[in-house]
């Protein structure tokens, strides 16, 4: 027995528990924005040594890539920098968390032996879990042969427990409702329009992989039936290629408002139901495949729910509000002056610019 | 001690620390990235705890939940930063009221009705 | 020992030789990133000494990979990792110069 996977994982885990401290003690946004990226990064590492490529090409795709570019437009947004200013002045980084109480190592300690113990226990629980034989595996190989996919995660997601994606889908699409009606005010994507389009490196890169993102999209779509893949992966992998195209400016960041974007949006939820609906029909129960026609109702299904998660996601990450020019904006820490013009008292607090009512 | 077991209670430390992070930063996205790591934190110890099939895979009915899980997480955490973001134009500050403990008085939707009523 | 086997050790030496050759790379850009003083130096050694880490990488397990259809997906891979990288690094620097950030000066 070779040592070698006990160094791996080991790497991996520590790695995973070392950013997720230090991306939680850190005061500053960006660091910890970037640090979380590259959580979301080694995990799908850890996915891939525990067995699971499905879950490491979602993580990379969703934990890591959507949601970081989620969490950097919202620090972007927040931090909104000052033109001109140097990075000496700014440091580079100007969203800092001022509200993390200064206490004394012994207590930091303390409150980190406490949380320890906590986690420490529920490893001990689990680690002492008594070994059982498999038994929902079992299940699903024997129903598998009439579930019209071979592949095993599929056939769970879209026949067996084909209610729970279902409402999964209701899930995302109450996300696009709500993030599009928190701001119905203000619409501007937080990029200027002058400098869409003024990035023609970016504009390469996207002409080069924004074709083979789609070509991988309807190819993981496929394969999901068989193998690693499926609609979760491939809307990921189509709204990345979305987000490429609207920071290198060759589309209009269109938010929810505009009618097609809502009617892509909510399509898988009308074609699930519909097939829902019609096998209610058929077989006398909500969602039970007549048999035979399980292969091409799930590939229907697949289908549509890539084009909802992939304009979901993109509506995700267009639709977050941006702050409004005129808005005093967030306390910046910034000892050398304030480049929104707002005041800064002495003790570190914020008070409301002059402008404000 | 196996893969599974190392990542259980890695699954365990990342989801306590998540929790931490939740419940003692008062910044808004600080406490959206905790929740996001205690669900990190559960999805390893959902496939780690049960027994891996003969081939390696890890068992398919907790990496279908585990895979929903991932979507659903990500589209609470846009909800959720739009409403932090929204908290941080209103009040010009990503903190919630209670807890930021402000030294100035800020106007929240909170105390606009506190002092309405008043 | 046959001729077989020991085409096989040469060629898992072979690899072993890249995958190692590919890891300091990755260690001489990491190296660089921590200790190189201003943004620009930095991506300059993590660009560099990544793309050509990943290439060894690459290449060391292409030997071993089973069919020529999991080789040219490695090596897409690496191709799509190259012009990415370049892209984002491009990126980087044009806004760090934007944002007014200076190159440091020979000292």
């Amino acid at each position: 027995m070779s040592a070698l996977p006990w160094i791996l994982d080991g790497v991996v885990a520590l790695l995973l528990i070392g950013l997720a401290y230090r991306l939680l003690d850190t005061r500053d946004l960006f660091e910890a924005t970037v640090l979380y990226i590259a959580f979301g990064l080694t995990l799908s590492l850890a996915w891939v040594r525990l067995g699971a490529a499905d879950l490491a090409l979602a993580e990379a795709a969703l934990g890591a890539g959507v949601t970081g570019a989620l969490f950097l437009n919202a620090y972007q947004r927040l931090a909104r920098r000052g033109e001109g200013r140097t990075d000496e002045e700014s440091s580079g980084l100007t969203v800092v968390d001022d509200r993390v109480d200064e206490v004394s190592p012994a207590a930091a300690l303390a409150s980190y032996g406490v949380w320890g113990l906590i986690a420490g226990g529920l490893a001990w629980v689990l680690v002492t879990l008594p070994a059982r034989d498999p038994i929902l595996p079992v299940l699903v190989d024997a129903a598998l042969e009439d579930a019209g996919v071979s592949n095993p995660i599929t056939a769970v997601l879209l026949n067996f427990r084909a209610y729970d994606t279902l409402l999964e889908i209701v899930v995302l699409v109450a996300a696009m409702v709500g993030v599009w009606s928190l701001d119905r005010g203000s619409r501007e994507f937080a990029r200027n329009p002058a400098d869409l389009g003024d990035e023609p490196i970016l504009g390469a890169l996207s002409r080069l992989v924004v074709p083979l993102a789609g070509l991988t999209a309807v190819y993981l779509t496929w394969t999901g039936a068989y193998a690693t893949g499926g609609a979760f992966q491939a809307g990921a992998l189509a709204a990345g290629a979305g987000v490429l195209l609207v920071a290198a400016g060759f589309m209009r960041p269109v938010t929810s408002a505009a009618p097609f974007t809502r009617a892509l949006g909510v399509l898988a939820l009308v074609v699930f139901t519909v097939v829902g609906l019609v096998s209610l029909f058929w077989t006398g129960l909500f969602l039970d495949y007549p048999p035979g026609a399980e292969y091409g109702l799930i590939l229907l299904v697949e289908g549509a729910l890539t084009v909802s998660i992939a304009v979901i996601l993109v509506e995700l990450f267009v639709d977050v509000p941006a702050i409004p020019e005129d808005d005093p904006g967030l306390r910046v820490l910034d000892p050398t002056g304030d480049p929104l013009g707002r005041v800064i008292s002495p003790d570190g607090a914020f008070i409301r610019g002059a402008e404000e009512e | 001690m196996s893969t599974d077991l190392i990542y259980l209670v890695t699954g365990a430390g990342v989801s306590m620390l998540g929790f931490r992070g939740f419940v003692t930063r008062a910044h808004l996205f600080w406490k959206i990235l905790g929740i996001n790591l205690m669900g990190s934190g559960i999805f390893l110890i959902l496939i780690a705890a049960p027994p891996r099939l003969p081939g390696g895979e890890a068992d398919p009915v907790p990496q279908a939940m585990v895979l929903t899980g991932i979507v659903v997480a990500l589209s609470a955490t846009a909800l959720a930063l739009g409403v932090a973001l929204r908290v941080a134009v209103r009040t010009g500050r990503p903190y919630l009221e209670e807890e930021a403990g402000d030294p100035v008085d800020h106007p929240t939707a909170a105390s606009e009705i506190r002092r309405e009523m008043e | 020992m046959t001729a077989a086997s020991t085409g096989a050790m040469l060629l898992n030496l072979v690899t072993v030789l890249l995958v190692s050759g590919g890891a300091f790379f990755f260690a001489a850009g990491t190296a660089g990133l921590l200790r190189f003083p201003d943004v620009y130096c930095r991506l300059h050694a993590v660009a560099k000494a990544d793309n050509l880490g990943l290439g060894l990488v690459v290449a060391g397990v292409a030997i071993q990979a089973g069919s020529w259809t999991a080789r040219l997906q490695l090596v897409l891979t690496w191709l799509l990792v190259l012009a990415s990288a370049s892209v984002v690094c491009h990126l980087l620097a044009r806004s760090s110069l934007r944002q007014g950030v200076r190159p440091v000066e020979e000292p």
